[in-house]
């Protein structure tokens, strides 16, 4: 499942905001409920402390209470709870009011009333005893009620404590819901403009109204845009190059093959028919480093090799071995001097392959006949190879040009494609290897070195 | 006729030169701007083929001097270059043709054809001299509808007369014609030429006469 920013806020907030609201709801309950037992407690008090004082001491030392009907009634009165009064003598004898009341306490301090609960008949009640002096003589006054009324209380002060709350909790959660909608707006504008671009819209992004928090994500992309229209542009180049580099020597093939079909003679068309094959040759090579070079281009992996150890000795051994019959058969002399301790870095196979095979074999191919090519490997701090010619060399001004597509060396002849060098610097570039060319053996040769970097990559 | 080649691809360049040779130019060839340019200044060449994609100097700088320095022959442009603002600016700055790699050899000698037709016989299909066709689509001269028995260097002997009318030629724009680079024709070589061809055209009611000191011209017998 995919993370929702939505869902991970409520989540977040639900647990929290119900906790919230349950301790409030519980707290706010007690102090609420105390103030209210209390006001409930006083009324009761009260209603002690006007029974008695309608106590009176008889000539004959009775005492009697004299509750006219409409204070009955009154004592009496309540809509659901009922009330209940008795008037004791300090022995504990009943002088008035109703029996079913409980015992009273056995102590008390004059005056001062005490309150406690007990039951009547399984219902819940609340007593106010007081014992007051009449004229000498100790009486005690009970009045007593059902608890219906103060437990209606508390309940509806639950609800109205707690209903609101949870309203505001709701609304709190509405709001995130409802607010991350608002801020993920300018998420979704970004996202409604990249939807609605064809592939070949890399323009950037505007950043027109994008929140500070977003802007680094557009940037972000932005930047990538860049790149990639860079890298398409190359692409373009490059494919632009290629077709004008492989037009030529079809031009070439296609006259050979026109001329070919007039021509009686066996010789001329044994040369046509030999000119055509090494023409296909060519194509054929041009096509091989164009692919080359366009799996670099294209595959990151081939930037950032998959990195194997690889002893150089080997490579540059197995690819002299290759190229020697070539050499021989130009009169040229191939020299390989390996390293005594193995030349050992982390790099991918076939790309180093074809950066020595490129270098050996441009030396052959621009070193004239009787001529010779050395190929070096050597480990000191890294592994350096060099490639040393006796050719005709590459004039200084062009030393940097000739890494570059297609670039070839004035007055160059022969079959190169222009793509070899470049071929070399894009694999040296994805092993972080450095490479410079420099007067090589005899007047005018070149020696190209390419220096691994000791630490691997 | 006389052709300057100018391509820096060694392999089309010697395809090109093994095919145009084969169909009787006479062909020059150079591999960069520079030399174009001296060839140019030393030749003057009927028609020049030029890439564009030259080592050193493009073949657009070479063609803009070549047209500022006041030359009109053809030049028919031949690259890989094939994008519309590409053909628009290389006719612009003066190309008569502008043809994309790889073509056909025989679209090119069209159009070699057409540009030379143009530029030496003002368009006209047939050239007439008495009864002497000069075809300059197949570059045959017939006679009464039956080609002439010529050797192809008499026949650019022939073709050279007939295209300056009755005006006279000299030997050694004769020569030019016959020649390149690597082999040189001499006054003598046009001297026996002339004399081969005065023979096969005896039947024909045309006669190459001799301006003396300066060269020839075509007559037609009275």
């Amino acid at each position: 499942m995919r993370a929702s920013i939505r869902k991970q806020l409520l989540t977040l907030f639900m647990p929290f905001l119900f906790g919230l609201w349950i301790c409030s709801a519980i707290v706010s309950y007690y102090l609420v409920s105390s103030f209210a037992q209390e006001s409930f407690n006083r009324d009761l008090i009260n209603s002690a402390d006007s029974v008695v004082a309608r106590l009176k001491r008889q000539p004959d030392g009775a005492i009697s209470i004299d509750l006219p009907p409409a204070a009955q009634a009154i004592l009496k009165r309540a809509e659901s709870d009922k009330i209940y009064y008795r008037v004791l003598s300090d022995k504990g004898v009943r002088i008035s009011g109703d029996a079913v009341l409980p015992e009273p306490l056995e102590h008390h301090e004059l005056e001062t009333p005490s309150l406690r609960t007990s039951s009547i008949g399984g219902l819940d009640i609340v007593i106010a005893e007081i014992e007051t002096d009449v004229d000498g003589v100790s009486v005690i006054v009970q009045v007593a009620e059902t608890t219906n009324v103060r437990k209606r209380f508390m309940d509806n002060m639950l609800l109205s404590i707690a209903g609101p709350q949870f309203l505001v909790i709701a609304m709190g959660l509405c709001a995130v819901w409802y607010g991350v909608a608002k801020i993920l707006t300018p998420l979704r504008l970004l996202q409604r403009q990249l939807g609605s671009r064809t592939t070949s819209d890399l323009s950037s992004l505007s950043d027109d109204g994008v929140p500070e928090e977003v802007l680094p994500l557009v940037n972000a992309i932005n930047k990538l845009l860049s790149r990639l229209r860079e890298e398409i542009k190359a692409h373009q180049r490059f494919i632009a190059n290629a077709a004008h580099q492989l037009r030529t020597p079809l031009a070439g093939l296609k006259t050979y093959s026109s001329i070919g079909t007039e021509m009686s003679d066996p010789k001329d068309m044994k040369h046509i028919i030999r000119e055509v094959d090494q023409g296909l040759d060519r194509a054929t090579r041009m096509v091989t480093q164009l692919l080359a070079l366009a799996r670099a281009d294209g595959n990151e992996q081939a930037k950032s090799p998959v990195h194997t150890q690889i002893d150089m000795n080997f490579v540059v051994s197995d690819v002299t071995a290759e190229l020697i019959e070539q050499a021989v058969r130009k009169d040229l002399e191939l020299v390989y001097e390996s390293c005594s301790e193995p030349a050992i870095i982390y790099g991918e196979p076939t790309g180093l392959r074809h950066l020595v095979t490129n270098l050996v074999e441009n030396a052959i191919a621009y070193t004239p006949a009787g001529g010779s090519v050395q190929v070096k490997v050597r480990a000191d701090s890294g592994v350096v190879l060099s490639v040393l010619d006796s050719g005709n060399g590459i004039p200084e001004e062009e030393r940097d040009k000739v890494f570059e597509r297609f670039y070839r060396v004035v007055g160059t002849k022969g079959e190169g494609s222009g793509l070899g060098l470049s071929i070399v610097k894009e694999v040296a570039n994805a092993h972080n290897a450095r490479i410079s060319i420099a007067d090589g053996l005899g007047v005018s040769g070149t020696s190209i070195t390419v220096e691994f970097s000791p630490n691997g990559n | 006729m006389r052709v300057l080649l100018v391509e820096d691809d060694e392999y089309l360049l010697s395809a090109l030169l093994l095919a145009l040779k084969h169909k009787g130019y006479a062909v020059d060839s150079v591999q960069n701007g520079v030399d174009a340019q001296a060839a140019l200044m030393t030749v003057p060449y009927d028609l020049v083929l030029l890439d564009l994609g030259l080592p050193g100097m493009d073949g657009t700088k070479v063609l803009a001097d070549l047209r500022s320095k006041g030359q009109n022959m053809p030049v028919i442009i031949i690259t890989a270059r094939d994008g519309v603002d590409d053909r628009i600016h290389g006719l612009d700055i003066g190309a008569n043709d502008y043809l994309v790699k790889p073509f056909d050899i025989r679209e090119l000698e069209a159009r070699m054809r057409a540009a030379l037709r143009k530029s030496h016989w003002s368009n006209k299909l047939d050239i007439e001299m008495g009864e002497l066709v000069l075809n300059t689509n197949s570059g045959r001269i017939l006679l009464k509808d039956k080609q002439l028995d010529l050797t192809p260097k008499e026949t650019v002997i022939l073709k050279m007369l007939m295209a300056k009318g009755g005006q006279v030629v000299s030997k050694r724009q004769l020569m030019e014609q016959l020649s390149d680079w690597v082999e040189e024709s001499s006054e003598n070589a046009v001297e026996i030429l002339v004399h081969r061809l005065r023979k096969k055209l005896e039947p024909t009611g045309v006669l190459i006469s001799t301006v003396r000191g300066f060269g020839y011209k075509l007559e037609q017998s009275a």
